[in-house]
């Protein structure tokens, strides 16, 4: 299983700053590669893509040698579709001659999304003709991204690719970006310091710090690591429809179903992911009539979980065939008689899961 | 002024066969020059550069010394063509192009410096080869650079005069080009004719100068 994916053990020096990596990642799914600004992340996308000199150590794909101490491939043979923060669009060719300038030179047969598909994820009809210097730095950003999708990548690397886009816009575009490198099987490696967008994208995160590339971990536990004082779960689900009055959208979480704002743009029946922090998980025994609290959902209590040192107890929460973990305190509890195996109403205020509030 | 016009069209000639052969040579040696980060490359510019500063009459005589047919390189031009180097109009490219040689490199080196790594790296990424990044992206992007080196290598092959002189001597239709000619016409004190061949030039040339820069002026910057 080991033969299929990205494996790199690479050591490069640039002037006093030392870049240490050394991992094997899965051969599909997303690596989201996390770490401050200056910890080297960039440098490490770039030693992958074979764009600098001076390195040293082995990189390989697909069981295919990329580099190997002074031997390297080159990179235009490498079939590396890369995103780059800055965009590097062509200025003497329109959006469309952008696009097309990759899609040209992939293997005729190469399977891989195609044109119209990236388009309309990209939502790129309205800039086809244009030039590239009228363009925004979102729009930018999005041919971009196109650009290196057309060119049927056998990975992406992707450099910040949403950073200049508009919230509204990155929130409805991850999901369906994540759905179509998963139907299509393109592994990506993806470098952002935003925490929303690496929990919308990623199966796996590749923390960087001051150079050195730690181990790779699940998304999940990699987010419960970031800050254990505040514990969280990650739900996914459907897009089931929207309120357009209300500005509302309802999310399927299986049978179970959440109403909350900011999801305006999403298109019905996207798949996303919702963080939803414990603390902002309340208990009711039975469904509370005359409350604000919009989102009651029946769910089964899987494990009671006391925090020693503080008032709190954590509990998991069974929400079909996912976990909701509800932060309260003890006393509560006592007083609810709360029992592993017994059946409660979770309460989640909508306005806690907008997701422009990160 | 019937006389001078075997000298244009030699002119012309000359001129025109120099700055294609530049383009072809110019183009790669630019190139490096833009992108190489070799310890050599001062000096390699310092060469490119020579025949700015250097009196034309010392290039000439120093080919003369190389192409002549008892020097290697004449004699071999010799037993090949069975003709001379010297005093002939291949004598004449050769020479025109060490001549022109800064004014096609220089405005091609800037143009290539002018690109960056940052788009090559993005068309590397997208599968286009060396050769392929060079037609389809640097080709485009240093468009204005090209016409700015063809036009000035081109022209200033037209007014070159001690090169030619030492190289080439005075022979009508061989290598009495343009300035030979209008010296001859001074030398006969026929100032008419000499009137008009150099006015020609000075239009010509004016012209031509004003379309470099007004091309120069419109050229965009390519940062992105």
């Amino acid at each position: 299983m080991t033969d299929s994916g990205l494996e790199f053990d690479l050591t490069r020096r640039i002037g006093g700053f030392i870049l240490r990596g050394r991992a094997s990642l899965p051969a599909c799914g997303i690596v989201s590669v996390s770490g401050s600004s200056g910890a080297g992340k960039t440098s490490l996308l770039r030693a992958i893509a074979g764009l600098d000199s001076g390195l040293s150590g082995q990189v390989r794909f697909a069981g295919e040698t990329w580099h190997d101490g002074t031997c390297r491939m080159p990179v235009h043979r490498r079939r590396i579709g890369i995103a780059f923060q800055d965009t590097r669009l062509f200025p003497h060719q329109s959006v469309a001659g952008n696009l097309a300038y990759g899609a040209a030179r992939a293997p005729a047969g190469t399977p891989g999304p195609d044109r119209a598909e990236i388009i309309a994820l990209l939502d790129l009809h309205p800039l086809l003709k244009r030039a590239v210097a009228g363009l925004s730095g979102g729009e930018r950003q999005r041919v971009s991204l196109g650009r290196a999708l057309l060119s049927r990548p056998r990975l992406l690397l992707l450099d910040e690719p949403l950073s200049a886009v508009d919230t509204a816009r990155r929130n409805r575009l991850l999901p369906d970006l994540r759905q179509l490198l998963l139907d299509h099987g393109i592994p990506a490696l993806h470098v952002s310091h935003s925490r929303a967008e690496i929990a919308q994208l990623a199966d796996h995160v590749l923390p960087v710090r001051d150079g050195q590339c730690g181990a790779c971990h699940p998304l999940n536990d990699w987010l419960a690591a970031q800050d254990a004082s505040h514990p969280f779960s990650l739900l996914e689900g459907h897009l089931a429809g929207h309120d357009t009055e209300n500005g509302l959208s309802t999310v399927r979480l299986g049978e179970a179903s959440l109403v909350l704002p900011g999801l305006g743009e999403v298109p019905a029946g996207a798949s996303l992911r919702l963080i939803v922090r414990a603390r902002d998980v309340a208990l009711a025994l039975d469904p509370v009539p005359g409350l604000s609290i919009r989102n009651q959902i029946p769910v089964r209590i899987k494990g009671i979980r006391p925090q020693p040192g503080t008032a709190y107890c954590d509990l998991d929460l069974a929400l079909d065939g996912q976990v909701l973990t509800a932060r309260i305190t003890r006393a509560a509890a006592d007083s609810l008689s709360l029992e592993t195996g017994q059946s409660v109403i979770a309460l989640i205020k909508s306005a806690t899961l907008d997701p422009a509030q990160e | 002024m019937s006389g001078s016009v075997p000298a244009i069209l030699l002119t012309l000639n000359l001129a025109a066969v120099t700055t294609l052969i530049l383009f072809v040579l110019g183009t790669p040696l630019a190139w490096w020059l833009a992108n190489t980060r070799s310890r050599v490359r001062p000096f390699i510019e310092a060469i490119t550069a020579l025949p700015l500063i250097l009196p034309p009459t010392v290039i000439g005589f120093y080919l003369l010394i190389l192409l002549n047919p008892t020097a290697p390189i004449g004699r071999f031009w010799v037993t090949v063509t069975g003709d001379t180097l010297t005093f002939s109009f291949a004598g004449l490219v050769i020479a025109s192009i060490l001549y022109s040689l800064p004014f096609m490199v220089q405005p091609l080196q800037t143009a290539f410096d002018r690109i960056g790594r940052d788009q090559i790296e993005a068309a590397a990424s997208l599968g286009a080869s060396p050769l392929d990044r060079f037609f389809s992206l640097v080709l485009p992007l240093s468009a204005r650079g090209f016409l700015t080196a063809g036009i000035l290598t081109f022209i200033h092959t037209i007014g070159e005069f001690g090169v030619v002189l030492m190289v080439g001597g005075n022979i009508p239709g061989r290598t009495r080009t343009l300035s030979i000619a209008l010296y001859d016409h001074v030398e006969a004190l026929r100032y008419d004719q000499a009137h008009a061949l150099a006015a020609g030039l000075v239009i010509l040339s004016l012209i031509v100068l004003s379309l470099v820069y007004w091309l120069n002026r419109r050229s965009p910057r390519h940062d992105g």
